[in-house]
């Protein structure tokens, strides 16, 4: 097989990999029949076209998810669920911040903590640890619950902005 | 989900097209040589119709140990859409004013 031939087949199987799944089918569609066409600069062509092609399609599949969840988030009750979605993601960084803080709060009781390990464990249990597991876990629920993770997220932020806000006053 | 149908120029050469065998499973490069489309026209033209349920797809497997080949043709309602919207040879005759192939 000639190399722009090949190299041309080669492009389209590799597009049809990273296209979503109605996409697929025709990008496998394109890619048969242009085995078929006469010539590697008329294959070339034909492969240019069919990735434009593919590339409108993917567009526009994603252009309509994208409105299909827009006017979904903007009825009554998708606004109503993705706030109580997004409050719970806010609740649910607030206790884990509250258990760190607790956490804290015991190992200041211990006879052997000194300042320099309490500065320490201060940095660590209130602001690395939970923004860890507040990026962690936005990261884990993202796909299925996007205006949860939003919420911890933006708890996050916060608590963050905080953190700097403290340590440029007291340094 | 379902925008209108638009009927441009190259979908009226695709529908003409479908209708000179009605009944006959066409392959998309067949398509594109008797309409003088080329893929990057002809393909998302067959996606709509596709998607409007005017056409049905079918995978054959035209010879052993190659790999199938995509087939379309137009469905009964198609054939209808067609039929209303194409009035015969039109378009042919068109794209020979065009400067385009002879019918």
């Amino acid at each position: 097989m000639p190399l722009i031939r090949k190299a041309a087949s080669r492009w389209l199987s590799v597009m049809s990999r990273y296209l979503p799944s109605p996409g697929q089918e025709w990008a496998n569609a394109m890619l048969r029949e242009a085995d078929f066409v006469e010539g590697d600069w008329h294959v070339l062509l034909w492969v240019l076209g069919s990735t434009a092609a593919l590339c409108r399609y993917s567009i526009s599949l994603e252009l309509g998810a994208l409105n299909k969840y827009c006017s979904g988030q903007l009825s009554a009750k998708g606004m109503a669920k993705s706030m109580f979605a997004m409050l719970g993601g806010v609740a649910v960084a607030i206790i884990f911040l509250s258990l760190c803080i607790a956490t804290f709060a015991g190992l200041l009781h211990g006879s052997w903590f000194n300042p320099v390990q309490q500065k320490l464990a201060d940095r660590l249990l209130i602001v690395v640890i939970p923004e860890t597991a507040y990026l962690a876990s936005a990261l884990a629920c993202w796909r299925r619950k996007k205006t949860f993770a939003v919420g911890i997220l933006g708890a996050g932020a916060l608590l963050m902005a905080h953190a700097v806000m403290h340590f440029v006053a007291h340094t | 989900m379902a925008s209108p149908f638009r009927l441009s120029r190259q979908t009226l050469q695709v529908l003409d097209a479908f209708l000179q065998t009605p009944t006959d499973w066409r392959y998309g490069y067949e398509i594109s040589r008797d309409t003088d489309l080329k893929s990057g026209s002809l393909y998302p033209i067959l996606i709509r119709m596709a998607e409007h349920k005017l056409l049905e797809t079918r995978w054959e497997t035209t010879e052993a140990g190659k790999p199938p080949r995509h087939m379309y043709r137009l469905t009964r309602d198609g054939l209808r859409f067609a039929r209303e919207h194409v009035p015969s040879g039109t378009v042919r005759r068109q794209r020979t004013a065009f400067g385009g192939v002879k019918s």
